[in-house]
């Protein structure tokens, strides 16, 4: 089987790594296609499954050269190509675009993957053009956000969406969620995101609770919808509450005015620290030094960082955004809290802090079960090949 | 006297603050200009200096000229402020740096204040005031005592061993500024703003509301705004039973932030995002409304909130630096707790609920107020004071 990722960029998230190789270790020819960027994403063991394509070709003369090739060599590609493109399109958009699908064609996939639902918009004549069977899929923001704020979202969802072969949504929730703009609930399938087996396996049953001193850790990018606002006024209501704790939070890039703000106003210098990003395999290593993971998201498809937390056994307290009611059951698998409500947050984490040993352990290995059972690599990427089979 | 103001550009949206400011010096027989940090390209009715070309061809066959000029002119100008730029470690290249992007400035003669109408203009320019010869002058605002120390610890230090006199428009920003390391023996003078009260179109019944509240805000949609607050409290009143409308005029970076809020929270058919409003829209927009809050997080002063006052509109307020100096608690407005939608909710409802003849007292109180203390006459007798003193 062949299928080809359409991402935006060729060093996709991890999510996407992990997807990719794990497809690749099951033997499917894997294809990538993206931005050039600095530094390009390579499977591990791909011995000549992985194959990455460019686009947009931002050199004129390889995009001529390309644009050549094709017209001269594979005249028969090339028309099929051509024709696929809108009409309307202005012709530097018409040459990039008919290199582009001359590429595809020449590929052959018998899937085609979209990963970010707004890129739809990009490849409309493609999926009009009904030339491959074409799956969407369906993610946090995208869908959650994008065509609430924005009513040109919701215009392009309904009117591309049926045109789609089949959808894979992140979270039942969301699939919910996206059948409002013609995602019909029957097209789509609910496959969460894989956990790589190295957070599965780190997990150890003896790893006590680190009740004192109470470290808290939210991992996540600096932007609204992470809910930081709401975390760091529950963080005060801690205070206030003479609880001893820390909270950490990871993140890439500069520290938000907002933020440091809050941080100084309320005066939590003493108990909030920030670190800027952990490289993805050190991940594990670092979670372990936490006591609990909170998510204070106010949006989310499914937090894979939760679902990472879960499988090395640290104990969750998330807001029930999205579809993360789905992984974290409260009282049994983690603790849910209201979003956009820092007493309750607050509340959450206290109650975690009190309960007993036993019970804190029990939290942790229905969390991790739950995991193990259902989202580990292998057996999600199985779900990926039967339901890529079942449409191709 | 020769006095000139240093700004980051003048343009249509100038606030009317420094624009009346300006008219009233000048019509005071002072030599006022306004020297630019930042190229406006807006023509302006007033006497304004751009600095010279940063980039592109123009810079290049200007520069050269513009510095040789400078030395060869006003030689003893650039080797002092050269020599003190020296004693404070910056290198060469910063030096002449400094010295082009300030030419504009450096070349005057004669000038007996040089005034930073934003404390952060004046960073990496300390020097300058001294190098011609002028006294130097700081305005406080909002976002320079507010938010930029937090992110840049330490950045005032040089800036508070050279300045002659603060003018802060709310005391609590002069606090914030004591703690930052700011003398208490330099000179300062509390000048609130002032708007033009001649436009303003005051409520024939103070302290009406209507059977729907209709509640406002206006502002650049921005974090410190504090609007997230504002529609956590209108869900409260939704859920409270209250019939209410909430419109917010402007426009800004957390619009998406808002409209994902309002949905989250269920207030499509309660809450409006209106845009921005030109200068006489925005004294009907109030006009039409009965209650005006402001839940900022940060804040100077706060202009909107004056209009507000001077409508005649209830007004509750977060307690952000300026805005509890903005409002006389109790008075002419209400002040609550910031980064709290629950006391914010509680208050409109006590508001709400309040006897008519209260809210009228309030409001006549604050129109009272507006008229007679934030009028432009009174904020150019004090800059009169100020650079007389």
């Amino acid at each position: 089987m062949r299928i080809l990722i359409m991402e935006g960029s060729l060093n996709p998230p991890s999510f996407i790594r992990n997807l990719m190789s794990e497809l690749i270790l099951q033997g499917v020819d894997v294809g990538l296609i993206g931005k050039r960027s600095a530094s390009r994403f390579n499977p591990p063991q791909a011995r000549g499954k992985f194959k990455f394509m460019y686009y947009p070709i931002v050199n004129s003369i390889e995009q001529m050269a390309v644009f050549i090739f094709f017209l001269l060599f594979k005249p028969f590609t090339f028309f099929n190509a051509f024709r696929i493109v809108d009409a309307s399109t202005p012709l530097k958009l018409y040459i990039k675009k008919t290199v582009l699908y001359s590429k595809i064609i020449q590929y052959k996939p018998d899937v085609i993957h979209i990963q970010w639902a707004t890129h739809v918009r990009e490849y409309e004549d493609l999926i009009r053009s009904k030339k491959f069977k074409i799956v969407v899929s369906l993610r946090g923001r995208q869908i959650n956000i994008s065509p609430v704020v924005n009513p040109a979202f919701t215009e392009l969802y309904q009117r591309i969406f049926p045109q789609i072969s089949a959808f894979h949504a992140v979270s039942k929730a969301i699939a919910q969620q996206a059948s409002k703009y013609g995602a019909m609930l029957e097209k789509t399938q609910v496959i969460y995101s894989p956990v790589p087996d190295f957070f599965i396996q780190s997990f150890c049953e003896e790893d006590g609770f680190l009740r004192s001193p109470f470290k808290i850790l939210s991992v996540g990018r600096f932007h609204w919808k992470k809910g930081y606002m709401y975390a760091l006024d529950a963080m005060k209501i801690l205070k206030e509450k003479d609880v001893s704790f820390r909270y950490t939070i990871i993140a890439q890039g500069k520290i938000p005015d907002e933020l440091i703000h809050q941080i100084h106003t309320l005066n939590l210098y003493d108990c909030v620290s920030i670190i800027n990003g952990i490289p993805y395999d050190r991940m594990v290593q670092e979670m372990k030094k936490y006591s609990v993971f909170f998510l204070p998201s106010l949006e989310e498809g499914i937090a894979n960082v939760v679902l990472e937390a879960m499988a090395i056994g640290l104990p969750v307290v998330s807001t029930d955004c999205g579809g993360m009611g789905e992984v974290v059951i409260h009282g049994e698998t983690g603790l849910l809290v209201s979003r956009r409500d820092s007493e309750s947050m607050a509340n959450g984490l206290l109650t975690l802090q009190e309960m007993s040993e036993r019970e804190v352990t029990c939290l942790r290995k229905n969390a991790w079960q739950k995991l193990n059972e259902n989202f580990s690599q292998p057996q999600q990427v199985q779900k990926f090949i039967n339901f890529y089979c079942s449409i191709s | 006297m020769k006095i000139g103001l240093f700004h980051s550009s003048l343009h249509a949206h100038t606030e009317t603050f420094i624009l009346s400011k300006i008219r009233g010096l000048i019509r005071d027989g002072h030599d006022v200009r306004v020297y630019l940090a930042n190229k406006s390209t807006e023509i302006t009715d007033y006497p304004y200096v751009n600095p010279y070309p940063r980039r592109g061809l123009l810079f290049l066959f200007v520069s050269p000229w513009v510095m040789l000029f400078l030395f060869f002119t006003r030689t003893s100008v650039v080797m002092k402020f050269w020599r003190s730029e020296k004693a404070v470690g910056k290198s060469l290249q910063f030096c002449l740096k400094s010295i082009y992007i300030n030419a504009h400035v450096l070349n005057v003669k004669d000038l007996n204040w040089l005034h930073f109408t934003f404390s952060t203009f004046a960073l990496e320019r300390e020097n300058v005031a001294a190098a011609i010869g002028a006294k130097m002058a700081v305005s406080f605002r909002g976002f320079d005592m507010g938010i930029y120390p937090l992110q840049h610890p330490g950045c005032f230090s040089r800036l508070w061993k050279v300045v002659d006199k603060i003018h802060t428009i709310s005391d609590d920003l002069y606090k914030l500024a004591l703690k930052d390391g700011l003398p208490e023996s330099i000179p300062m003078q509390r000048i609130m703003p002032a708007i033009d009260t001649s436009k303003l179109k005051i409520k024939n019944n103070l302290g009406t509301i209507k059977d729907v509240c209709s509640i406002v805000s206006i502002g650049r949609l921005e974090w410190k705004k504090g609007f997230i607050y504002a529609l956590q409290a209108m869900h409260v009143l939704k859920e409270r039973g209250f019939k209410f409308t909430y419109k917010i005029a402007g426009t800004g970076k957390i619009e998406e932030e808002l409209r994902y809020a309002i949905y989250d929270l269920k207030l499509e058919d309660h809450v409006q995002l209106v845009g921005k409003l030109t200068h006489d829209e925005v004294f009907n927009f109030l006009h039409d409304a009965d209650l005006y809050i402001q839940p900022s997080v940060q804040e100077g002063f706060c202009n909107a909130l004056v209009e507000a006052q001077g409508t005649g509109l209830l007004c509750v307020a977060s307690n952000a630096e300026g805005l509890a100096e903005n409002i006389l608690p109790e008075n002419t407005g209400w002040i609550v707790p910031k980064r709290d939608h629950l006391a914010l909710t509680n208050k409109i409802e006590e508001i709400i609920m309040m006897e008519y003849k209260e809210r009228s007292r309030i409001a006549t109180a604050a129109v009272t107020r507006v008229s007679k203390e934030f009028k432009i006459e009174r904020l150019i007798k004090e800059f009169r004071l100020f650079y007389n003193e």
